[in-house]
């Protein structure tokens, strides 16, 4: 009976074990079908190649290009000692050094880890000859992001990055994922939908170790757009090369279309280091580096004009019949209201001055005068009349508006009345008002002619579209055609004329026009400004130079104009 | 020799379903171990075979000669086998973190399953002597020195499965002698009291099993790799199976140790529910045959020789099924008959030959 026991129990767990066979291969069967299927198939990421971003003429200022990089596959690498022992007298990077490129790119068995980028191409075939020596070792290619102008481009090009958590789950529904670059500033940011492609993706059968058995489907990568902005390659170098390192911007823009020749803002940044992992201090250093190299001054900085503002101020006057072309104001070095002293630059004196005289000599003192009479809310009409105070709309993420100040703003954020004095420095330049170098080149582009505000703008072509981008929308402003013409030929006498500020920029086949300016700020020298046009009789061009904390304007920022002005002549666009 | 009416009295059932499990096994070793036979050039099923072919031939000779030999002689061979044991302590060869094997002249043997069957003839002599009427706890005493001295050898290995299954044989053995309830009790809960004791004494690897197999996602590329796999493999077999050969899991490499212990996987996988149902059907009928026979005998030796023997291929069975389905934990016992494995295999056959032996040697009615 004994013996019947030890049957029940041990027909009693066979029972059992066929219940749960029961219940696992037919009740959860299919469930578990479906994880075999999962386990022998894996979907391999093809990266879809980005868009290359060409200049007007052709020259890629951004292109994706083939490169190989060396990657250790965790699964396959059997003994990584042993691998790394092998790999350093190939590549010629320390045992120790692979080592810890491998600890710090690990992620999962089964994703390569990138060892080296870039490879020269005799390395590549090098290494692909030896990979028998090398299991878990490959060479594979990677399409990158190269930036072949580099720094030269940085502002107005930006660079990529990977996305952020928070704007991943914004942009899933946009086929973004955890792994894709984007653009993260400048034209990439701007046109990444159109430049970023559609990946695609290798389904496999692999084995327990990943190796793969065969392929099982194939969607092909496809290739971001391409899309023609309307910068200068050739002048984005040149122009920055004149600015030398220091803080200012340079910008160029055709006066009709506003389509921007060069859009260059310094200290500037390599956006190819942000695609290559081993130039991570490279980007810390960026980042904390107090001459803010990130920062794009051409579109971003607010800043004041100075100087250069006189030419609204003197337009807006002649307009409204404020002053005449032969109205003059004596000059004897500074001004007085009340009890306060306004200087003009030059303490002797420019003497007795007229309209034109007084932008020639950008006497302050003729327009502390105008000022006056125009009051804050000519002042004002003026500025905003010619866009300041609103962006410009150029297609560059995150451009700044600027500042026009008036009695209101004035009570709300600085807490003080508007005073006369206040009135006095709007008039040239100073005070609250703030604008771009951007809005200041556009406001003399409007001069050059006669009334064109234009949207500037980069993009021109879109590959696969018939019809070109020449998405700028202008203002036709209606302005005072003899009030006009006497503000040009002020601007025309600044460069020509012996006595004139702007002496530095005169060419001599080309009539230019322009305005120097030197915006007096608080806290340190002042910035320095060169904004004009040419040719002066029927302008094409409009440009600025700005020099943060530059000093005199007709001096630094005239020298940098003036050799920018040479170029563009050499180069057929004057 | 065995006499005519003997050889009439051969429990053909039993000898039919221990034989087709054997079949069905080297089929299912024949897939298991296709890629790595293709990639290697290293026969398992050659090798199985003639395991199989000496195990044969070795129940045969069990067969024909009056089991009551082996008991004369099983005193001696379970010192012998206690030497061997203690071999493989001192100078056995380690795999895995275990010292199980001996290896002899080229080839590796595995004491511990040899141990087993001594055991249970040493058990069996020594109980079969002692009818359960009197000095019972004295003769209780004795059986459990006889299985705990080889079970505390194995667990130092270690080999924890093994040593469980020693103590199934000698509970199910005392069970059938006759052990009074009060002292199953007493040698129940000392053994429940010894678990936690265990742990102490277990290796890493046996706890993190023994923790994976509470939660196999612990470690899912580790320790509960295998389960996991293993489940899926059988899971995935559904109704109909894969086909032979047709496993994903099994030729694509997703299943470890399939060849040996978890060949009960390849069968659900390429076999379906049909498959498994079938080879448990057929493990049924053995033991169910095993049981008749020694219900039949009147030999006390023979019916405690059959409980062990049946024991443990039940204890076996049961334990690997349960591992490869994920519901007890893996350590690490082959499946009777089907696991690849020469010291196992032959064990299991020798088995066969003295339940037959057993069997042709009953009084027929």
């Amino acid at each position: 009976m004994r013996l019947r026991i030890l049957q029940r129990i041990i027909f009693g767990g066979l029972i059992l074990l066929w219940i749960g066979l029961f219940v696992a291969q037919v009740l959860q069967g299919r469930q578990y079908r479906e994880q075999s299927e999962k386990n022998r198939t894996r979907l391999i990421h093809l990266p879809a190649a980005r868009g290359t971003i060409l200049d007007r003429n052709g020259v890629p200022l951004a292109e994706d290009r083939i490169t190989f990089e060396l990657a250790a596959l965790p699964q396959e690498l059997t003994d990584p000692e042993q691998a790394w022992a092998a790999l350093s007298p190939i590549v010629g990077i320390s045992s120790e050094e692979l080592a810890k490129r491998y600890r710090k790119g690990f992620q999962a068995k089964f994703s390569p880890v990138t060892l080296m980028r870039d490879l020269p191409r005799d390395l590549a075939f090098r290494l692909e000859e030896e990979r028998e020596r090398l299991p878990g070792v490959l060479v594979r290619p990677v399409p990158e992001r190269n930036y072949p102008l580099g720094p030269a481009v940085g502002a107005a090009v930006g660079y990529l990055g990977l996305i952020a958590p928070e704007e991943l789950t914004q942009l899933k529904p946009y086929g973004y994922t955890f792994r894709d670059r984007m653009g993260k500033d400048g034209l990439e940011q701007q046109y990444d939908s159109l430049l970023r492609g559609r990946d695609g993706g290798l389904h496999v059968e692999v084995n327990a170790q990943g190796r793969l058995v065969q392929q099982l489907g194939f969607l092909p990568p496809q290739r971001g757009r391409r899309i023609r902005v309307s910068l200068d390659a050739h002048l984005q170098e040149i122009a920055y090369q004149l600015l030398r390192g220091s803080r200012g911007a340079v910008m160029v823009m055709e006066v009709r279309t506003g389509e921007v020749l060069c859009l260059v803002s310094s200290p500037s940044f390599d956006p190819n280091a942000f695609m290559d992992s081993n130039r991570q201090s490279e980007i810390r250093s960026l980042l904390r580096n107090l001459d803010r190299p990130m920062f794009n001054r051409a579109i971003r900085a607010m800043v004041p004009p100075g100087s250069i503002f006189k030419a609204a101020t003197a337009y807006q006057a002649l307009k409204t019949g404020k002053i005449s072309p032969a109205t003059t104001f004596e000059c004897r070095g500074e001004f007085h209201l009340g009890r306060a002293v306004f200087k003009c630059w030059d303490a002797e004196g420019h003497g007795p001055q007229n309209v034109v005289q007084g932008l020639q000599h950008s006497c302050n003192v003729f327009f502390y005068n105008t000022g006056r009479r125009l009051g804050v809310t000519g002042i004002g009409e003026a500025a905003r009349l010619f866009g300041l105070g609103r962006s410009t709309g150029i297609d560059l993420p995150r451009e700044a508006k600027g500042l026009v100040p008036d009695p209101e703003w004035m009570r709300k954020s600085a807490h003080h009345d508007w005073q006369e004095g206040d009135t006095i420095s709007f008039g040239i330049g100073q005070s609250a008002l703030q604008t771009t170098p951007l809005q200041m080149m556009r406001l003399f582009g409007a001069i050059a002619t006669e009334g064109t505000l234009v949207q500037p703008h980069l993009l021109i072509a879109v590959e696969g579209e018939t019809a070109p981008r020449r998405q700028g929308q202008a203002l036709q402003l209606e302005l005072n055609k003899a009030a006009l013409a006497t503000v040009k030929e002020g601007l025309e006498q600044v460069v020509n004329s012996d006595t004139g500020t702007g002496r530095l920029a005169r060419m001599p086949n080309v009539r230019v026009a322009g305005k120097t300016g030197t915006a007096q700020v608080p806290n340190g020298a002042p910035h320095a400004w060169f904004c004009g046009y040419a040719p002066a009789e029927s302008p094409r061009l409009s440009f600025v130079v700005f020099l943060e904390h530059g000093g005199k304007g007709g001096l630094y920022a005239g020298r940098i104009a003036g050799g920018l002005l040479a170029h563009l002549k050499e180069m057929g666009y004057l | 020799m065995l006499s005519r009416r003997q050889i009439q009295g051969l429990d053909r059932l039993f000898l039919f379903s221990t034989l087709l499990l054997l079949g069905i096994g080297l089929l299912a070793l024949y897939s298991a171990a296709f890629q790595k036979t293709q990639m290697t050039g290293i026969s398992f099923l050659h090798r199985q075979l003639v395991w199989a072919a000496l195990g044969c031939g070795l129940a045969i000779l069990l067969v024909v000669v009056d089991y009551h030999l082996w008991l004369e002689w099983s005193y001696p061979l379970y010192v012998l086998t206690l030497l061997l044991l203690g071999l493989v302590l001192v100078m056995g060869t380690v795999r895995g973190g275990a010292q199980r094997w001996l290896s002899v002249g080229g080839m590796t043997i595995q004491p511990s399953e040899f141990a087993k069957l001594a055991t249970i003839l040493a058990v069996a002599r020594y109980l079969g002597n002692r009818p359960p009427i009197s000095n019972r706890w004295s003769s209780v005493l004795g059986a459990c020195i006889l299985i705990g001295i080889p079970m505390a050898m194995i667990l130092k290995q270690p080999n924890l499965g093994t040593a469980c299954v020693f103590g199934f044989i000698g509970l199910a053995m005392l069970l059938v002698w006759g052990i009074p309830l009060r002292a199953l009790v007493i040698v129940l809960s000392i053994a429940l009291i010894s678990i936690p004791l265990l742990w102490c004494f277990l290796e890493d690897y046996q706890r993190s099993r023994l923790m994976v197999f509470l939660n196999p996602n612990l470690d899912p590329l580790g320790a509960g790799y295998t389960v996991i796999q293993s489940r899926i493999a059988m899971g995935s077999g559904q109704f109909w199976g894969k086909g032979w050969l047709a496993g994903t899991q099994n030729q694509l490499n997703f299943l470890p140790e399939r060849h040996t212990d978890f060949i009960f996987s390849v069968v659900g996988e390429e076999w379906g529910i049909l498959g498994t149902t079938l080879c448990m059907t057929l493990f049924f009928l053995s033991f169910h045959r095993g049981f008749i026979i020694a219900t039949q005998t009147r030999d006390p030796f023979g019916r405690l020789l059959i409980v062990g023997l049946i024991t443990m291929l039940a204890a076996h069975t049961l334990v690997n099924m349960g591992m490869v389905m994920g519901m007890m934990p893996v350590v690490g016992l082959p499946l009777p008959f089907m696991s690849y494995g020469g010291s196992w295999l032959m064990t299991c056959l020798v088995a066969v030959g003295i339940i037959l032996s057993v069997g042709v040697r009953r009084p027929v009615f």
